[in-house]
């Protein structure tokens, strides 16, 4: 019963990191810049939705308004602060430091105008427990796994299926051949780093509802999402949502053998091992 | 009416003589108002800014009442109130800053992680640290100028394995600990005072600082099926009432004193959790001044603090009635020296660096404390 219920948990948070995880691998995997700014988006978008439901809109218009918020954000982030570095030929290693401290500008701003304090989401349906084959499931863990599911269609419809997902692989292959071919980059990578902070809200609202927000969580979840990126090979969004998943349940399933004070450093073993016997990544093609 | 002359040389000496008392009258008047300055570390915001909060809140009531009555013979006393988040990172650079930039000869804080941060700078500086909250039993040799006005947890834990084994007759118990400075030695006192009794600790599960799932961790808990789970966080209690009970755990819950903030107690999750508090009611007359000033009663934590100030504002009052510079050594030896303090419900005495007092078990129940048992 407890491997039952610790397995079920790590399918639970690995939907979590995985929705997480996949809006990373989009930006990185499409601009190559590695957007550590974004723990601050996804901390901003549950600030997003708790305000609006302050203010007395309903939580589902709060979710679509908050996610409409980070889109915009994620968009101006790429159009005003990425966008003039790259045009000053800024090197990753600038770009990345410049992120960092666009991190911190955010957290700090958000600490300056909510405090510092956990902020918690009023009753909600999300917290009804619901017995899932004997297990204590929450209505709002019930979600996360929808929530997950439907981010990774939606990426994936969205890259097979559409000109906006065939123009972004275009310019994930080669920028130059692509702007060639009449494709604009510059406004590609817009799109990418609001469609990466649209689905980004999404798992912050949820853990928010859950736990509480604060200021300062963003970048341990991005840490652990990047784990999962580079873990898969880097490109791939399946690759990203299936490691997480993976991670996340032998994170929890080691708790059967060491004790819960050890599980962070567990994944940091299973990231090495694996990046000893396989460094390009599980999910990366074949040379 | 004859008139008195002076030579030359007695003119000189006069104007000297009438100089220097003009001089060390005007320094008397200045040192008279200068105020004395106590710094004050403390989680003002972040997830410990709950209790943070109520021990700020104690310690400018007791300041303002005290310059109110004239301060510590004529002079008035100043709070510099630095915010830590709970941090020792954060800590260390206040306790510098109060020192270095404000020239602060005594430090109010709380919390073990911070107050083990800050001790060793405070040997070196030789500035009184007094902890009015934190409870690791690290606390009692760090540092000669560490003070705790609290007994430390090794105490408070033997007593709540004594109420577990003897008067709720749990044989067996798991620990969910915060796995640093505060949690640690909490987990291993309680192991050793259950064992010692006869009791079996079945479970030990340890979780980051300031962490919010406790799922994974309860649920190994459960499966140890103990008869009691003792917790030692620092906060989110009520996310950990609210997942235990989604998973309908049924055992006794138990906790030390750091469950005593008000979002823990009036959290209808916690309902059922037994657990330590000091012997510390206010009396009437300062309950109505706090609350009148906040519109709430004293909270634990908020008596508790009051306490501290008070050992910290006697220790000072005795240097400057010594005529001795107000210095952390000058501090120091004279809380030594003093060694019994009047305190809210009874004396606090300093045997060493830390202070003895009763404790009670106390049983949460529809959003309040009520009293089990008065233990010592």
């Amino acid at each position: 019963m407890l491997a039952l219920q610790l397995l079920v948990d790590g399918i639970i948070n690995g939907c979590v990191l995985g929705t997480i995880s996949i809006s990373f691998t989009l930006i990185y995997s499409t601009t190559r810049m590695f957007h550590v700014a974004h723990a601050g988006v996804f901390t901003l978008g549950a600030y997003f939705v708790w305000t609006f439901v302050q203010a007395g809109v309903p939580g589902p218009v709060a979710v679509v308004l908050g996610v409409a918020c980070c889109m915009a954000v994620g968009a101006a982030i790429q159009r005003y602060f990425y966008q003039p570095l790259a045009a000053r030929n800024a090197t990753p290693l600038v770009v990345m430091i410049a992120s960092l401290g666009l991190l911190a500008i955010i957290e700090n701003g958000i600490a300056a105008v909510y405090s510092q304090n956990v902020l918690t989401f009023s009753e909600w349906w999300g917290k009804a427990v619901v017995p899932v084959g004997g297990l204590p499931i929450t209505g709002a863990q019930i979600l996360s796994v929808v929530m997950g599911l439907g981010a990774y269609a939606f990426l994936r419809v969205l890259s097979q299926r559409t000109l906006l997902g065939r123009k972004i692989r275009a310019v994930a292959s080669n920028p130059f051949l692509a702007e060639i071919a009449q494709v604009k980059p510059k406004l590609v990578y817009i799109w990418v780093y609001a469609i990466g902070s649209m689905i980004v809200c999404l798992p912050s609202a949820l853990i928010a509802a859950e736990f509480g927000l604060r200021p300062y969580n963003g970048l341990l979840y991005l840490i652990n999402a990047s784990i999962a990126m580079i873990a898969s090979g880097l490109g791939s969004i399946t690759g990203a949502f299936v490691v997480s998943i993976l991670l996340a349940v032998l994170q929890n399933l080691s708790l059967l053998i060491v004790p819960s004070q050890w599980s962070i450093g567990v994944t940091f073993i299973l990231f090495i091992l694996l990046m000893l016997f396989r460094p390009r990544g599980l999910f990366a093609p074949a040379r | 009416m004859s008139s008195v002359k002076f030579s030359g040389l007695n003119r000189v000496l006069l104007c000297a003589a009438v100089s220097s008392m003009a001089l060390s009258g005007a320094i008397e008047a200045a040192q008279a108002a200068d105020p004395i300055k106590i710094g004050v570390v403390l989680p003002i915001t972040g997830p410990a800014s709950d209790g943070g909060n109520q021990e700020k809140r104690a310690l400018v009531l007791e300041v303002e009442q005290i310059n109110a009555k004239g301060g510590i013979h004529g002079r008035p006393v100043e709070l510099l109130i630095e915010d830590n988040q709970a941090k020792p990172e954060l800590s260390v650079v206040a306790f510098n800053k109060l020192v270095d930039l404000e020239g602060v000869q005594l430090v109010v804080s709380g919390f073990s992680g911070p107050v083990l941060a800050m001790a060793p700078v405070a040997t070196r500086k030789k500035v009184v640290i007094i902890n009015g909250g934190a409870q690791g039993d690290k606390l009692n040799n760090a540092s000669p100028f560490l003070f705790n006005a609290m007994p430390l947890v090794q105490n408070e834990l033997g007593t709540l394995a004594d109420f577990a084994y003897n008067d709720m007759h749990v044989k067996t118990a798991a620990i969910l600990f915060q796995n640093d400075a505060s949690g640690t030695p909490a987990r291993d006192d309680f192991d050793a005072a259950f064992t010692k009794l006869g009791g079996k600790i079945v479970a030990s599960e340890g979780v980051p600082f300031d962490e919010s799932n406790f799922r994974a961790p309860l649920a190994k808990i459960a499966d140890a099926k103990p008869d009691a789970m003792f917790v030692m966080i620092t906060q989110n209690y009520p996310q950990l009432a609210t997942q235990a009970n989604e998973q309908k755990l049924s055992f006794l819950r138990l906790a030390n004193t750091n469950i005593n903030v008000p979002a823990a107690i009036t959290n209808p999750a916690t309902t059922g959790f037994y657990h330590t508090a000091f012997n510390l009611d206010a009396p009437a007359d300062l309950n109505a001044a706090y609350k009148a000033k906040y519109g709430f009663d004293m909270e634990f934590y908020a008596r508790q603090f009051y306490n501290a100030l008070s050992v910290a504002l006697a220790s000072i009052d005795k240097v400057v009635a010594d005529n001795k510079d107000v210095t952390g050594q000058n501090i120091h030896d004279a809380l030594l020296e003093i060694k019994t303090f009047k305190g809210l419900s009874g004396p606090i005495i300093f045997n060493g660096n830390t202070a003895q007092m009763g404790i009670s078990i106390e049983k949460i129940e529809n959003g309040k404390d009520n009293l089990v048992k008065v233990m010592q």
